[in-house]
């Protein structure tokens, strides 16, 4: 349990770590976290106790670049990408229109994020979604997220994803609601507490403390929902012939584990096959270079986004040459050695 | 191609098929005919062959990606065979209007986009590196029931 001023020694502690120049962590927090600050102080925020040197953007800037740490990138590459995207506009005065909404709500919500961890805790997967996106950026958040954030690990965000997917097996795809759950401080002093498990909500009678309603929580959570992993493991359990997808799951499994154990024992590949088959490839505008944005409250890197190579067949489409198959599309095909086919394609994506 | 779409938000899309251009090339000029969406094509020649006669997307060949950055999604494993931590399987699709693999991955594809390298997070996520250790194909499923694998 927290006791009552312990958030406010933690942030002057982590405060006073981000600004020592030997600590490991990555510099946009300390940029950010410093801005925070000095806009607090500008706002009357009840936290004079915290003494900041005020850095100049340069002094930032040099800090930020000197010993960047590749794991805030994407930090950065989210709030980009989800400007651009949701903005569609004019990049700069949405940033700061958000900036000054997440100001406000940080200095207004001070008291508010200890009751926000407690959210997390119990189970309010929203909490965790797969990257930052407008509800999170909007979100008031203390300074200890923001650091603890930058510093996680790969390990850590795996199980971050699988956290959040465990309330969300029939949600990708869908349309992100905001889930209070225990958000409010009325709702965890009060009588009943509202715990929302994904299944529902339970309204427990008694108001239990932090450690009995973690418990209870994770005694009840279902299992997390993984791409793929969560499928297989259901299917080689129930063992339903029938069913067209445990057939295939099963299938599926039996041809990887012959594949890569065959590729295990293949001869390697000439690095003169490689040379021969290389190829670079131009990105495109927008996917493309690392370049800094400045803004009032924030210095943005962009970066280049992830590549992501699909087959297609029988991974995006399914094509057949049978025409009595039914399908939804047919497509003549022109061979070069002559002669013409038409294929069916059936689609797997929506068009 | 609403998926296509949503995800070249997220990410830079190529197609990378071990089928010929003559047909492929139809096939996504119809997908995306102003190549919107899907940024690059790779075909049968840019795949490596190994004795046998298999077509591998060696990811290697990309000359200035980073193999941290790039996720292969394939129906066949051994495609990515030589990277198979750059891996993400995927059920192969046969036109069963109940199938949703590929909205699945989506969300697994969104959260991909934000992390430092995704080959950390497959290997942890499908454990394929450890298909070999076993075995027998029973011994695999064995210990997928019991989540044990080694």
């Amino acid at each position: 349990m927290n006791r009552p001023g312990t958030s406010n020694r933690v942030s002057a502690e982590q405060i006073r770590r981000a600004e020592t120049p030997t600590e490991s962590t990555n510099n946009f927090t300390r940029v950010e976290s410093s801005n925070q600050i000095r806009e607090s102080k500008k706002q009357n925020v009840p936290n004079q106790q915290l003494k900041f040197n005020s850095a100049t953007k340069n002094d930032a800037l040099q800090g930020f670049v000197s010993n960047i740490n590749p794991g805030s990138y994407q930090i950065f590459v989210c709030f980009i990408i989800e400007f651009v995207y949701v903005s569609k506009g004019d990049l700069l005065s949405s940033i700061v229109t958000k900036v000054h909404s997440k100001n406000e709500k940080q200095i207004n919500g001070q008291n508010e994020k200890n009751l926000q961890e407690n959210g997390r805790s119990m189970g309010n997967s929203k909490m965790f979604r797969y990257g930052l996106d407008d509800n999170e950026i909007s979100k008031p958040r203390d300074l200890a997220s923001l650091q603890t954030k930058s510093a996680r690990t790969n390990a850590e965000l795996t199980s971050k994803y699988q956290q959040s997917a465990s309330n969300d097996r029939a949600s990708y795809g869908r349309p992100h609601s905001t889930n209070k759950g225990v958000s409010s401080s009325q709702e965890l002093k009060g009588a009943k507490v509202f715990i929302n498990l994904g299944k529902g909500t339970t309204a427990l009678s008694k108001p239990e403390s932090k450690e009995s309603l973690e418990s209870n929580s994770q005694s009840l959570r279902p299992a997390p929902f993984i791409y793929y992993v969560t499928s297989l493991r259901k299917h080689l359990t129930t063992q339903n012939e029938r069913d067209y997808f445990c057939q295939l799951y099963k299938e599926h499994l039996l041809q990887s584990y012959q594949a890569l154990n065959f590729i295990r024992y293949m001869k390697p590949i000439d690095s003169k096959v490689h040379t021969q088959k290389k190829v670079s490839l131009p990105r495109r505008p927008g996917y493309q270079g690392t370049s800094i944005l400045f803004t009032r409250y924030f210095i943005i890197l962009i970066i280049d986004k992830k590549t992501l190579v699909f087959d297609l067949d029988e991974t995006l489409i399914h094509c057949n040459e049978n025409t009595s198959i039914p399908y939804d599309v047919k497509l003549p095909i022109k061979f070069p050695q002559g002669g013409i086919i038409e294929v069916t394609k059936n689609k797997f994506l929506n068009l | 191609m609403e998926c296509l779409r949503e995800l070249s938000q997220y990410f830079e899309i190529i197609v990378f098929t071990a089928s010929h251009g003559c047909y492929a090339n139809v096939v996504l000029d119809y997908l995306d005919p102003k190549e919107q969406y899907i940024h690059h094509r790779l075909f049968r020649e840019s795949c490596v062959q190994t004795e046998e006669g298999v077509y591998v997307k060696d990811l290697r060949i990309l000359a200035n990606r980073d193999l941290s950055n790039v996720v292969l999604v394939d129906n066949a494993a051994y495609s990515f065979g030589f990277q198979i931590e750059n891996g993400i399987p995927i059920l192969p699709f046969y036109y069963n209007k109940k199938d949703q693999e590929l909205q699945h991955l989506m969300g697994y594809l969104k959260y991909l986009a934000n992390v430092k390298d995704v080959r950390e997070i497959n290997r942890q996520t499908f454990g394929l590196h450890l298909y070999m250790n076993y075995e027998t194909p029973e011994k695999l499923i064995a210990s997928l029931k019991n989540g044990t694998e080694k």
